[in-house]
């Protein structure tokens, strides 16, 4: 299942973000880190990866550098210390967001039982 | 839709030549990677790229994006430091001195040829800025051949006139040769002790361009090598030329010392005299210690916020003081004396915040050729600044020939401009210049792995989707 792209586009500099604050990546490593690591729920397309990225570079979260590997020459991410206050400012927001859509819903599966 | 097909259209979206052949190149190696992955689940290779294209998405759409992301930029608030520092700068000399009723060394319209001077300053400024800077890491070594060889050859043939046996007026254009130098280094990352060597022997030979050729403006010449200095130093620190940063931590003494050698090696007698003046000023008062000397003397009647040029004559200090040539590099101490050394000390801390401002820009720049040269440029404004603040307190080595926004002179004024030109250039292209070739991020230009002749034997962990 696909998540609604309205959704998930709001999210996915925190999820780019969390990834690379693992360890640098190129553009393909981080879609397919993505789709495992999400049981294949963030099917992100190349189309808003890339503005993505390199908008994110733009703004200092994010520099970037050419390496080779498996004799090709690819663009690597990294993360860098705005790029890692800005995952943290945007980890509050979404647990804040989370927090409160629990509340509202109620029950036990949202630990109001 | 054909991958080719699908490039064509998403590079036709991108209106930077420099951003288009980036964003295409990173998009079709992701092409290739989502293929090679299809392929190994069992589809053709036709399938696989098909489907590898579909899943990019629309084209147009990712175009779009990239170019509003990548287009040049101009650094407003830099903009905004020059243009407003050019117009304080000319209020200053105006109010000091030009607009002064009686003024010695004002000469007819000087004040109005200076405001042409700025304008034409600002304009090449603006016209440098519009240039990509990057050029000069494409042909770093051709432009400092030009350039040395052309001022060599300048004033080897004769051509020109010269002023008091030297050509003085070219002495400012060795500035020029800071950002020259930026490229010169670029290109030598990765290139081991040879790469530290050529940059040493470049810094010499623009030293001895300065000083046997040009001659006089030893200050400026010494301004141009002291920034090519640092931007060496930073690139050994960066570890650029592959070697390890403790060699280059033990290079910077040997930088140093071998800087302050040659600085001395070029140094004549009256040179050497200035530096015995600036202990001892007064017993020199009546030869190399004569500005010196006068110069305390001046600062001594200063007051803080009153004007104190009537005291000058009272102290006999007139005379002395209307044979410096004050429009060139005594437009501070002008300032001193007319509005206070009060206001006087808010325009130099000004300064420090416009090269605060200069530096932390050039710091924060990604690419490294625009990191080193942004350093190089901010440094020699730096140095001239910080060397005629020295010289107007009187505690200066040499004569520094002037000040950015407030000195008198077309070359100076044009040169300075050209330099803020290439810093707003590095600022206005840092979303459209990469570095390029294979290097990690803090480790430019290292090759690893195992050199045998001309060729390196590298062992890599592989790529788990690039496994059969």
């Amino acid at each position: 299942m696909a998540s609604d792209k309205n959704q998930l586009s709001g999210n996915t500099a925190m999820l780019l973000l969390q990834l690379l604050s693992e360890r640098d990546m190129y553009g393909y490593e981080m879609i397919e880190a993505l789709q495992q690591r999400s049981n294949h729920v963030f099917e992100l397309k190349a189309g808003t990866l890339y503005p993505l990225l390199h908008g994110m570079e733009a703004r200092d979260q994010l520099v970037s550098y050419e390496k080779e590997t498996g004799g090709k020459i690819r663009r690597y991410y990294q993360i860098t210390g705005e790029g890692r206050r800005e995952l943290r400012r945007k980890k509050e927001e979404w647990e804040a967001y989370e927090k409160a859509v629990c509340q509202v819903m109620g029950g036990e599966i949202y630990g109001n039982g | 839709m054909e991958m080719d097909k699908y490039l064509e259209i998403l590079s036709a979206q991108i209106r930077n030549s420099r951003a288009r052949a980036m964003a295409v190149k990173e998009i079709r190696d992701h092409i290739e990677d989502q293929t090679q992955m299809y392929e190994s689940r069992g589809m053709t290779r036709e399938e696989a790229r098909r489907e590898a294209v579909r899943q990019m998405g629309d084209p147009v759409e990712t175009g779009e994006g990239l170019d509003r992301i990548h287009r040049p930029d101009m650094d407003w608030k830099l903009l905004g430091w020059i243009a407003a520092f050019s117009i304080l700068g000319l209020i200053i000399q105006y109010v000091c001195f030009y607009g002064l009723k009686d003024m010695a060394g004002s000469s007819e319209g000087a004040f109005i040829r200076q405001c042409i001077y700025t304008a034409a300053g600002l304009a090449l400024m603006t016209g440098v800025c519009l240039c990509d800077y990057s050029i000069l890491g494409n042909y770093g070594d051709l432009m400092g051949v030009c350039f040395l060889g052309g001022i060599v050859v300048i004033c080897s043939l004769d051509i020109f006139p010269r002023e008091n046996g030297a050509y003085g007026y070219l002495k400012y254009m060795m500035y020029l040769f800071v950002p020259v130098y930026g490229g010169i280094l670029w290109r030598r990352r990765g290139r081991g002790y040879r790469g530290i060597a050529a940059g040493f022997l470049w810094i010499a030979a623009a030293f001895i361009t300065g000083t046997k050729f040009v001659g006089g403006g030893l200050s400026i010449t010494a301004n141009a090598v002291a920034a090519c200095g640092v931007m060496l130093f930073m690139a050994l620190w960066k570890d650029w030329f592959g070697v390890s940063r403790r060699a280059g931590l033990i290079m910077a003494p040997v930088l140093v010392g071998g800087a302050c050698l040659l600085l001395l090696s070029g140094l004549r007698s009256y040179q050497i005299r200035r530096l015995k003046v600036l202990f001892h000023p007064e017993a020199y008062a009546n030869e190399a210690g004569y500005f010196t000397y006068n110069i305390r003397k001046i600062i001594s009647v200063l007051s803080m916020n009153r004007n104190t040029y009537g005291v000058l004559g009272q102290k006999g200090l007139l005379e002395f003081w209307n044979h410096c040539g004050i429009p060139g590099g005594y437009m501070l101490l002008q300032s001193a004396i007319i509005l206070g050394l009060g206001k006087t000390m808010v325009l130099c801390g000004i300064y420090g915040a416009f090269f605060f401002y200069l530096f932390s820009m050039a710091i924060r720049e990604k690419n490294s050729l625009g990191r080193l040269t942004g350093i190089g440029c901010a440094a020699v404004l730096a140095a001239e600044t910080v060397q005629n603040i020295l010289y107007n307190a009187g505690i200066g080595l040499t004569y520094s020939g002037g000040i950015p926004f407030l000195s008198y002179g077309g070359i100076h004024t044009m040169v300075i401009y050209v330099i803020l030109g290439i810093l707003l250039s590095i600022y206005r292209y840092r979303r459209l210049v990469w570095d390029s070739g294979a290097q990690e991020h803090g480790k430019e230009g290292k090759r690893q792995g195992i050199q045998i002749g001309a060729y390196v034997i590298r062992v890599e962990k592989r790529e788990s989707h690039l496994q059969p």
